[in-house]
């Protein structure tokens, strides 16, 4: 299907056709995709972008009024001071909004004005970047949207959705079947210069896919949020019972698991601590998801006083770049938190990057974790912004690669040392 | 010290409190030393008193019985009343720290442990005359709220076998089959409600911002489940909220939006926006999208926010309006609404905030409703005047509940509205 030329191209390729021409331009961008949502309305982008028309209808300038809201207007440097006159009309637009008011002190600006000439590479930049959000933009709206033909799509990939029925059905056998065979261990990892791991604390789970493929095979058991989440309360009894058993699980140093606010306080979780010593409560980290903290905040906080104060630990898990900006982890007063790794997490540039350095001095040493890692380019990324501890694939890897290291190396020394031997058994024979 | 194991609550005939009678019987010979602590939970907010949070907030003194002299007694209110001899007081603050943080939401643990404001804590020296009379009025004035709590639970269990209201079976993957089922046919429409969210405009006057549809789930459950607690579940409870999504769209869907006066707010689960069954909806609904309010819970935002900020931008665009529900003044703590992008947000009022909240919170609640913009803001749950004071306080002028209700009635007799 041919696209439309959207006027974020039309800008690009408007600026190319300027750039042999660029002397004696300047151009300004309206932040309006800053302001809050009751000043974005239809009136009052209407109301900004006729605010130019004139200059537009004299020749002065052109106008773009990109998918983002904002607003690009480039114009001849001798219409300076018209422009200047139609963005404080604009300003005055606006004067109530946040944006506006803190704009003295904060990055965030309304208006950004720009030299085309000494400008020109910035611009172009910008623009770009923009096509880009634009097109990812499309291709994630197919991944959301659940019309018909995304269900198919989604069924034929992933399986069946779990429905009440099935879930019943699961839940019931998973009462007595022993889970142990499906429980995975991943380990939480610092890295030294040569890029050694030196492993911090283990998680244990339950791999979900391998016991859809065990009790359910062909049903996605994520498919539903609100069932899956209640699933997981059967899951934590489960780990529960395990965990009681250390016999069923060899389990050495610093564990974590996944549990549900509502499963701390239970009388199963209860069982559980009066069976396990005060020494083995330290070493062990609860991590709970935010969907249930939010859930229900009060019993949350009671949750977090009761465990820390018998000496367990809390994660915060399945933090992301969008998460990251609306909560204020500080006050949660977790003791970790762990971020899931996505090459998002880059592309969110400079801003991203400072908040998650902010958050790392915040928090203290070896407090945040980068999870599901899967290849170099995160560990890279998690350095550049101070992250010290990594969890996923690629560090399983780098573990095992490790291991495999250390093994040749004892080899290698038993084979010295056997040789070493032989030549002094060799000696006295001399 | 040793003394007799009971369950409160839970049909001994001695009650705790004659217990703990008899226990100040025993020890009147020897009081010195002796003193009491009275840990005044019935006054915490309901959420706190959940029968969880009471249970681990009396285990936490396991230890101190276990090592001293000293015994615990659970009230029938609630409360906690511990006796000790010659306990250091420093063992027990440490303990009454543990069970303050525990409940550090609360403000009626906000006040300092010991100082003027404390309410949480009564102490009483035994040794002393004057106090031993206090403390034998305070147990029994707790005999009385015994009575009294017995009696209304009596009556309230009769009531609740009468009416086979919110009590019931847990609900469960297994009944949430039939239920479900029964749900997507039975007639709903009779139990939608409205309630309007008004913006006070002083001295007396009001306009509609909008007017909520909902279901009245309590009616919903007799009449699709009479015997299961629907709340039992908070995960399973959200699944039927989605079929209760997909019923309510096709009712206000029959509204004429060319006709209606005033925007019309629904609930939907973020999934159910992403659905055919909205799109559908979106094509009856037609040009009038600036009718609608979408109100999307908090915690559905919280599974996904991806997935939240994906619809959003799909509703606004399209010209609906976004409201985000399900959140308090303990939640504005945590996060700032503002970073959401939604046009209103509701923020649940309770009457444990009528307290005294220190004033630095105060001050940063404040904060948090200036960026989000405070023409953003409606109160819901609005039941008293004291509600509305307090919104007002913090720069909120838009208000829902029954409270809410009872002015409207009076604006549209005045003709005001």
């Amino acid at each position: 299907m041919a696209e439309l030329p959207c006027q974020e191209n039309l800008l690009l390729d408007y600026l190319r056709r300027l750039e042999s021409q660029k002397e004696g331009r300047k151009a300004v961008r309206i932040m309006l995709s800053g302001l809050r949502p009751f000043n974005r309305r239809k009136q009052h982008i209407r109301a900004a972008v006729s605010s130019f028309e004139p200059l537009v209808e004299d020749l002065r300038g052109q106008l773009f009024s990109l998918k983002s809201l904002d607003l690009m207007f480039i114009f001849k440097t001798s219409a300076l001071p018209q422009v200047e006159t139609v963005v404080q009309k604009i300003r005055f637009l606006f004067s109530d909004d946040p944006l506006l008011e803190n704009e003295a002190g904060s990055d965030k600006k309304f208006v950004v004005w720009f030299d085309v000439a000494e400008q020109f590479e910035e611009i172009l930049h910008t623009v770009q970047d923009l096509v880009e959000a634009k097109t990812r933009q499309v291709s994630e709206a197919t991944e959301h949207r659940m019309d018909t033909r995304a269900m198919l799509k989604a069924r034929q990939e992933k399986g069946e959705p779990l429905t009440p029925a099935v879930l019943a059905r699961v839940e019931q056998a998973l009462i007595s079947a022993d889970l142990s065979n499906l429980v995975r261990r991943q380990f939480i990892c610092a890295f030294d210069q040569k890029m050694r791991p030196e492993p911090f604390f283990s998680e244990l789970f339950i791999s979900i896919s391998d016991l859809r493929e065990t009790v359910v095979p062909g049903v996605s058991l994520t498919a539903n949020r609100w069932l899956f989440q209640h699933f997981t309360e059967t899951l934590d009894r489960r780990m529960l019972a395990m965990l009681s058993k250390t016999d069923r699980i060899t389990i050495s140093g610093d564990i974590s698991f996944n549990l549900n606010v509502n499963t701390l306080l239970s009388n199963e979780f209860l069982t559980f601590d009066d069976n396990i010593t005060a020494s083995r409560r330290g070493s062990m980290i609860v991590e709970l998801q935010q969907v249930d903290i939010f859930a229900d905040l009060g019993a949350f906080i009671f949750a977090r006083e009761f465990m820390q104060d018998k000496g367990y630990r809390i994660c915060l898990d399945g933090l992301n770049h969008q998460t990251l900006e609306i909560v204020d982890r500080e006050r949660l007063g977790v003791d970790l938190m762990k971020i899931i790794w996505s090459p998002e997490l880059v592309d969110r540039g400079s801003e991203m990057h400072n908040k998650i350095r902010h958050l790392i001095h915040k928090a203290g040493e070896n407090r945040v974790v980068l999870c599901r890692v899967d290849n170099r380019e995160a560990i890279d990324f998690g350095r550049s912004v101070g992250i010290t501890l990594y969890q996923g694939r690629h560090v399983e890897n780098l573990i095992a690669e490790d291991n495999r290291r250390k093994d040749l190396f004892k080899i290698k020394r038993r084979i010295e040392r056997s040789s070493e031997g032989k030549k002094k058994r060799k000696k006295p024979l001399e | 010290m040793t003394k007799p194991t009971v369950i409160p609550g839970q049909g001994s005939q001695e009650g705790e409190e004659d217990l703990l009678l008899k226990h100040m019987h025993q020890v009147a010979e020897s009081r010195g030393g002796r003193y009491a602590v009275h840990l005044h939970l019935s006054k915490l907010k309901a959420s706190n008193r959940t029968p969880h949070f009471l249970r681990i907030a009396a285990r936490s003194f396991e230890n101190l019985e276990s090592s001293h002299d000293a015994a615990l007694f659970r009230m029938t209110n609630q409360d906690l009343v511990l006796s000790c001899r010659d306990v250091p007081i420093d063992e027990i603050d440490e303990v009454l720290f543990k069970v303050r943080t525990l409940f550090s939401d609360d403000p009626m643990t906000a006040a300092q442990e010991g100082s003027l404001d404390d309410r949480f804590t009564t102490w009483y020296d035994l040794a002393q005359e004057e106090d031993l009379a206090n403390f034998k009025k305070a147990i029994a004035n707790l005999q009385v709220q015994a009575e009294h709590i017995k009696d209304e639970r009596e009556r309230a269990k009769k009531a609740v076998e009468a009416a086979r209201g919110m009590a019931g079976k847990p609900l469960t993957p297994k009944n949430l089959v039939g239920i479900n089922q029964i749900l997507q046919s039975t007639r709903i429409s009779d139990l939608v409600r409205q309630q309007a969210a008004v913006r006070i405009l002083p001295p007396d006057h009001g306009e509609i911002l909008f007017r909520e549809y909902f279901v009245s789930m309590a009616d919903l459950q007799k009449r699709v489940a009479p015997n299961v607690n629907l709340f039992s579940s908070n995960w399973l409870f959200q699944y039927l909220t989605e079929t209760v999504d997909k019923r309510m769209l096709v009712i206000v869907g029959r509204l004429d939006f060319s006709r209606a006066k005033g925007p019309i707010s629904l609930n939907l689960n973020i999934s159910t926006v992403l659905s055919q069954e909205f799109q559908n909806f979106h094509h009856v609904v037609g040009e009038y999208t600036d009718k609608v309010v979408v109100e999307i819970q908090l915690n559905d935002i919280f599974a996904d926010v991806a997935n939240f900020h994906y619809a959003r931008e799909i509703l606004q665009s399209c010209g609906y309006r976004v409201l985000i529900d399900g959140l308090t003044p303990l939640s504005l703590q945590f996060f700032d609404p503002g970073v959401l992008m939604a046009d209103y947000v509701k923020i649940t009022w309770g009457p444990e905030y009528a307290g005294d909240v220190p004033p630095k919170r105060l001050a940063e609640m404040h904060e948090t409703i200036t960026s989000a913009g405070k023409d953003a803001v409606v109160l819901t749950r609005v039941d008293s005047e004291t509600a509305i004071k307090w919104g007002l306080k913090l720069g909120i002028q838009r208000f829902q509940g029954y409270f809410v209700d009872k002015l409207v009635e009076r604006m549209v007799e005045k003709g005001i509205v």
